[in-house]
């Protein structure tokens, strides 16, 4: 076993974001049932009950605006002018929320936002708050902060993402010592490399079923197979030929995976009336059966906040009547008080001038 | 003549006879001849009595055969053979280590005999209390101890008889190893002082040899030839003396050449002990599981990104280092390239990261209104 694999084992996006691709179907059907059912239940109960009941999004039509949302993402952090990897880390937040959590929960709009400021705090790039909100007609900070803890918690806490990017450099500074191929070539394969990591595997599941690794070699053999075949051959030549057969279809999985979002499709999405045309129907859709509690994050935020502040307010005051009782109990009061000074005393004084024995 | 008052030994000691204890020094007590007019008169004492007396005395009673002592109320027969000098002035100190060694010769068990540390205390404890008895005690006493003495003498010939081969046994033997030590001592002294006068002579040479350079006319200037010489000899001089270190140090097959201690316990070293004395490792042992296996790390790549990096103050003086983005790079390339996610993670049906999330998940979309999923609850 690898040294390097035990150590990507470790990190979280393999412990808590690393999926079999069953398996995460299975997730994403679950949370859509259960959203499902719980804003049925939810649009029954209100005052004029909601009779039919909307339809709702199917896992597919999550799935599709989805990525709508995910290419709005982007489109908003490169107008942001921030660093490739933050966008990535926006994306990958964006993908890894709604896996628990369904598009008619939260409203993907607010979230887009808040996950990009908060791709910037994760990965250590000040932006202020205004500034950010600023940016964007129509967006208030405020709104931008509401989605902030809920996306911690889909997150499940864990911002580190493993991005390819690194990867790939190193892989190319390796192909380079080799010096088997000439520089252009190389250089190409580089540039051609890096597009499709800046596109593909974001619009994809790649990052919940492949290692940046393998993500980084599936996008090379699609810009250059010779030089991942160099690769393999030094990584692998101690070792049996199974097992760099295994790596190498892997790898040739991730790339049949990357392939279904060129990064020549980034046209086609950012042109951004033809895919509004083909997404218009499914956000109608959206709008009428989202979860009529989380609509308004911002307003969610505020009602929280009282009620915290609320309970807060109540344990001081139950303190507080703690205390007056304790007070009219007052000699056994005195006497603890007295002792715990006591206690204090010894301890600052100390029976022994050294402190206690070692 | 007045007989001399009791002087030394402790007032508890009585001797059968006479109150007496102290050997005289000039005059015999029997025969009343003086020291001054007969100047290699020896005392003699006879281990029945203790009463001494001059050699011609001895003689002189003792010759033709046993007969009483000649002290006045003593009625002990004595012989010649059985006369000898004393070696304590004070004749109750001989007689006592006379007992003791006599007593000692019958009692001659060691530790190793028994079985637990109290029991010989409790031995050792019995044997002098027999030994006080026939020392000092009264008559009753002294018969009691002198009767359980002999018995023991008697019924236990052979056992005491064994010991006493045993005792000489070991006694010999550490006899051999006292030997055997004291010629590594002075090999080891010889050896030392050898290495001194070389080293000494090598010094006293250097004069000489400096004379000599300058006379050859060496190149160089006269004190920059004294100091290469002396240098040299300095050298060889530390070459020599530093052969001590050998000698002592690494001569654990040379046995005889070391300082050998005996008798010290066999040292445990536990496990905490243990790991203090080896190099402190940062990596707590991990630093083979830290080595990458899938690639070789070279010190520099070619990159035309990087190269202004080493140069440009920017990077240099905050502490940038290219070589750990080198290393992180590569480790980023290769890490995790044979995990095969589909597998590892195929029976790892679970929703969210913990029980707690789950049912937070869950709850959060069955439960009512504004609450749903009050994180601050």
């Amino acid at each position: 076993m690898a040294t390097e694999d035990a150590r990507y084992r470790q990190s979280s996006q393999y412990r808590l974001w690393s999926f079999s691709p069953s398996h995460l179907q299975s997730l994403r059907e679950k949370t859509s049932s259960l959203a499902v059912s719980h804003i049925s239940n939810r649009l029954r109960a209100s005052s004029p009950p909601v009779d039919p009941l909307p339809d709702f999004l199917t896992p597919a039509d999550e799935a599709m605006l989805l990525n709508f949302y995910i290419v709005d993402l982007l489109r908003a952090a490169q107008f942001c002018d921030l660093p490739s990897e933050i966008q990535a880390t926006a994306a990958i937040f964006f993908r890894r929320f709604y896996v628990t959590n369904s598009l008619m929960t939260y409203p993907p709009r607010a979230l887009t936002m808040t996950c990009i400021f908060f791709a910037c705090k994760a990965e250590g790039l000040y932006y202020r708050l205004q500034k950010f909100a600023d940016k964007f007609p129509g967006i208030t900070g405020e709104e931008v902060l509401a989605a902030e803890y809920v996306l911690c918690q889909g997150l499940r806490f864990a911002f580190d993402v493993r991005h390819p990017y690194r990867a790939l450099e190193g892989a190319i500074m390796e192909l380079r010592r080799l010096g088997d191929f000439d520089e252009t070539r190389l250089a190409r394969a580089h540039q051609r490399t890096r597009d499709i990591l800046k596109f593909s595997p974001l619009l994809t599941d790649a990052y919940f079923h492949y290692t940046p690794s393998q993500i980084m070699f599936g996008a090379l053999s699609m810009a250059d197979e010779g030089l991942l075949q160099r690769l393999l051959r030094d990584a692998f030549s101690g070792q049996s030929e199974s097992s760099k057969n295994q790596v190498l279809e892997m790898v040739q999985s991730c790339r049949a995976m990357l392939e279904k979002e060129p990064p020549e499709r980034r046209t086609t999405y950012w042109d951004a009336s033809a895919s509004k045309e083909t997404m218009k129907p499914l956000n109608k859709k959206l709008k009428k059966c989202r979860d009529p509690d989380r609509v308004d994050l911002v307003a969610l935020q505020k009602a929280r906040r009282e009620q915290a502040l609320q309970k807060t307010k109540a344990k001081v005051a139950t303190k507080e009547d703690s205390d007056v009782f304790g007070a009219s109990n007052g000699v056994n009061n005195g006497m603890s008080k007295e002792d715990e000074r006591e206690a204090k005393r010894r301890r600052v004084a100390g029976g022994d001038m050294f402190g206690p024995p070692l | 003549m007045s007989r001399k008052p009791v002087t030394g030994g402790s007032t508890v000691v009585k001797l059968t006879t006479g109150p007496t204890t102290a050997l005289p020094s000039d005059i015999c007590p029997v025969c009343k001849r003086v020291r001054y007019l007969n100047t290699d008169m020896e005392f003699l004492i006879n281990p029945e009595c203790y009463h001494p007396m001059c050699s011609n005395c001895v003689n002189n009673i003792f010759k033709s055969g046993p007969a009483q002592c000649p002290y006045a109320t003593c009625t002990k027969t004595l012989r010649q053979r059985g006369f000898r000098s004393a070696f304590f002035g004070d004749l109750a100190v001989e007689r006592e280590v006379d007992i003791r060694r006599r007593v000692a010769a019958a009692y001659n068990m060691v530790e190793d005999d028994f079985e637990t540390l109290r029991d010989y205390n409790n031995y050792l404890q019995d044997v002098e209390d027999l030994t006080f008895d026939l020392i000092s005690g009264g008559d009753d006493e002294r018969q009691a101890a002198e009767q359980k003495l002999l018995h023991r003498e008697q019924e236990f010939r052979e056992e005491i008889e064994r010991n006493k081969r045993r005792g000489r046994e070991a006694e010999l033997s550490r006899q051999k190893r006292d030997a055997a030590e004291a010629e590594a001592a002075r090999q080891r002294r010889l050896e030392e002082q050898r290495e001194e006068a070389l080293a000494r002579a090598e010094e006293a040479t250097i004069n000489a040899e400096v004379m000599e350079a300058l006379a050859r006319g060496e190149p160089g200037s006269a004190a920059e030839i004294q100091a290469r010489i002396v240098a040299q000899k300095r050298a060889r001089v530390a070459a020599i003396s530093g052969t001590h270190f050998p000698s002592l140090l690494d001569a654990g097959a040379r046995n005889s050449n070391t300082l050998s201690i005996r008798g010290l316990k066999t040292k445990k070293i536990s496990d905490e002990e243990e790991d203090l004395s080896k190099p402190y490792d940062p990596f707590a042992g991990l630093g083979p599981a830290l080595e990458p296996s899938r690639y070789e790390l070279h010190d520099t790549y070619p990159n035309s990104w990087l190269e202004p990096a080493g140069t440009n103050d920017d990077h240099r003086v905050p502490g940038y280092s290219i070589s750990e983005y080198v290393a992180r790079a590569m480790f980023d390339a290769f890490a995790g390239l044979g995990v095969s996610i589909a597998d590892e993670k195929k029976d790892a049906a679970r929703g969210p990261g913990t029980v707690a999330a789950a049912e937070a998940a869950a709850t959060n979309r069955v439960s009512g209104r504004v609450n749903v999923d009050d994180v601050f609850g």
